[in-house]
């Protein structure tokens, strides 16, 4: 993210990020329809956003309106009142820690659509900081792969690693299962 | 459809490899004996034994005699209560750990807790599927569990473990395992101990069949291997089939054994295990049973198939973009067969499906 203070008084921009659904190096900002909240336009100089030659390249001489595909990344976005950003899983998994390596730990997947169980490595720094205390042996964590929209509708592949943060246990919860256990064990008799 | 075995036909059939291990023994006029349980890729989540069963034209109500329950670990567990529940008639064998309240307090927390525990969670369905029921019987060490009679004889089944020591020290292994307050659930993961497995000897005149289920050697009296070596009540004879205990680590390795309670050159199948970077037998392993005997065969030789292509175009790119490689887990997908023809005197005749194969062809490399 960067902070500008670029035409029309825009506030917070988001730089576009290289990607399968984002545009390289591009300076302009991307004509949107009103309801995406993108601006069109080109960035101001003091965006150091990208070189200028490029933007006139792609921008046409009638309108001065960029000349771009919708595919391409806005270089600022804009926050659309009432849209939050939203993420659209394409896989979720289960994850459970299966040993600890050297660089970061073994995990075993279950799908969560049912699918065939996996095995992935991780990394200690796929994990976010505030995790780093839950990964062990025996933890589960989450793990999706899909896409994030932005607040401004911009598209991006996003992977996330959440490692699950379980309540505590309850000694009325270990009670009751030691109840359970007795009266189980006075169920179970030899013929 | 595969022919089931002729009433004076011993058979032992076991399946494996990747993660799970099944054992059916075939006792003689149509009545079998099943111990333990997996999945695999023969068909999807269907247990092995009634999957076989079905393949032989079998009903495992009328056919199967017992079913034992060895230890409790999650490759050994799979679709054991669906099992329990189609051999309806049958007699249950539960290591003697189960019925204590050490183990059971353990099944019934981690059942109450919000972490994935296939094993546990399959042993509580199939003990609440037992509870109050006629059809159950405990294993220790040296006790008879089934007696077949046929027309050749009696073929008799007993418990070679646990013995009252092992017995002791997994009890006190259960309640280091349960959680305290105020602790956040774990899962309990891959536990070590294997005290609490039930090994089986067969007396299946004229011939023993040895199944070591997971037990493992500690080189101490009143434990594992060496606690069965010193029974004097147990195992009478040698065995000319022998199931590898542990797929062939060498934590249930014991000289005494191959010595003393089997025949010069037996059968000896294992099923190999792959679970994380765990991989059973290694090499080392591999070179051991072959310098014991030279009919050795395994269920397989688990490999990682990468699971790429069949994920979504989007996750791919992603998966790749961060230079990660995704497996299946390895599945059971082999199975061996031994037969016996009681009065031919012919031995066992082998016969190999799927993945499983000789070892020396499996694993080349120790040759």
């Amino acid at each position: 993210m960067s902070k500008v203070d670029g035409s029309g008084g825009v506030g917070i921009l988001e730089l576009a990020r290289t990607g399968s659904e984002t545009l390289e190096g591009g300076a302009l900002i991307e004509s949107h329809p009103p309801d995406t909240g993108v601006v069109s336009g080109r960035a101001s100089a003091d965006t150091d956003l990208a070189d200028s030659s490029t933007a006139s390249d792609r921008t046409s001489s009638k309108s001065q309106v960029p000349d771009v595909s919708r595919k391409m990344a806005p270089l600022i976005q804009i926050p659309v009142p009432g849209r939050s950003p939203r993420y659209l899983p394409e896989k979720a998994w289960l994850g459970l820690v299966l040993e600890m390596t050297d660089a970061g730990f073994r995990a075993r997947l279950l799908d969560q659509d049912g699918g065939a169980p996996l095995l992935g490595d991780f990394d200690f720094e796929e994990v976010a900081d505030e995790d780093h205390d839950l990964v062990h042996v025996g933890a589960e964590f989450y793990w999706n792969i899909g896409y994030r929209d932005s607040v401004s509708g911009q598209r991006e592949r996003a992977s996330l690693l959440r490692f699950r943060r379980l309540p505590r246990i309850e000694k009325r919860l270990l009670d009751k299962a030691r109840a359970e256990a007795e009266a189980l064990l006075s169920d179970l008799q030899e013929e | 459809m595969i022919s089931p075995p002729d009433a004076d036909e011993i058979e032992v059939t076991l399946f494996g490899p990747g993660y799970g291990e099944s054992v059916l023994v075939h006792l003689g006029e149509g009545r079998w004996l099943v111990v333990d349980s997996c999945l695999g890729a023969w068909a999807p989540n269907v247990p092995a034994p009634l999957w076989y069963f079905d393949q032989l034209g079998l009903d495992p109500a009328s056919a199967v005699g017992l079913v034992l329950v060895s230890h409790w670990h999650d490759d050994h567990v799979a679709g054991i209560s669906r099992v329990i529940q189609a051999c309806s008639l049958a007699r249950v064998a539960l290591s003697s750990a189960f019925p204590k309240k050490e183990f059971l307090e353990l099944v019934t927390t981690y059942s109450k807790l919000a972490v994935e525990e296939p094993g546990v969670s399959e042993l509580s369905r199939t003990l609440r599927l037992l509870a109050k029921s006629t059809r159950m019987a405990f294993a220790n060490q040296d006790r008879q569990l089934l007696v077949h009679q046929t027309e050749a004889g009696a073929r008799k089944v007993f418990a070679l473990s646990p013995s009252d020591l092992a017995l002791e020290r997994a009890l006190v292994a259960f309640g280091k395992l349960l959680p305290e307050p105020g602790q956040r659930p774990r899962r309990i993961g891959a536990p070590s101990s294997n005290e609490s497995s039930v090994a089986l000897w067969i007396e299946a005149p004229p011939t023993n069949i040895l199944l070591g289920a997971d037990l493992e050697e500690f080189q101490t009296s009143g434990r594992g291997w060496t606690a069965v070596l010193e029974s004097s009540t147990g195992a009478d004879g040698k065995a000319s089939y022998f199931k590898i205990p542990h797929h062939g680590s060498e934590t249930a390795y014991c000289p005494g054994v191959w010595a003393e309670k089997l025949v010069e050159v037996p059968v000896a199948c294992v099923s190999p295990f792959k679970g994380g970077s765990v991989e059973l037998p290694r090499p080392e392993d591999v070179a051991r049973i072959q310098g014991h005997t030279s009919l050795a065969y395994a269920t397989g030789r688990p490999r990682s198939k990468k699971a790429a292509r069949d994920l979504p175009k989007a996750v791919q790119k992603t998966l790749k973009e961060q230079g990660k490689t995704l497996y299946y887990e390895p599945l059971a997908d082999g199975y061996v067969t031994a037969r016996w023809k009681v009065g031919h005197d012919s031995g066992w005749r082998v016969k190999t499906y799927g993945e499983a194969g000789e070892l020396s062809t499996l694993y080349p490399e120790t040759a």
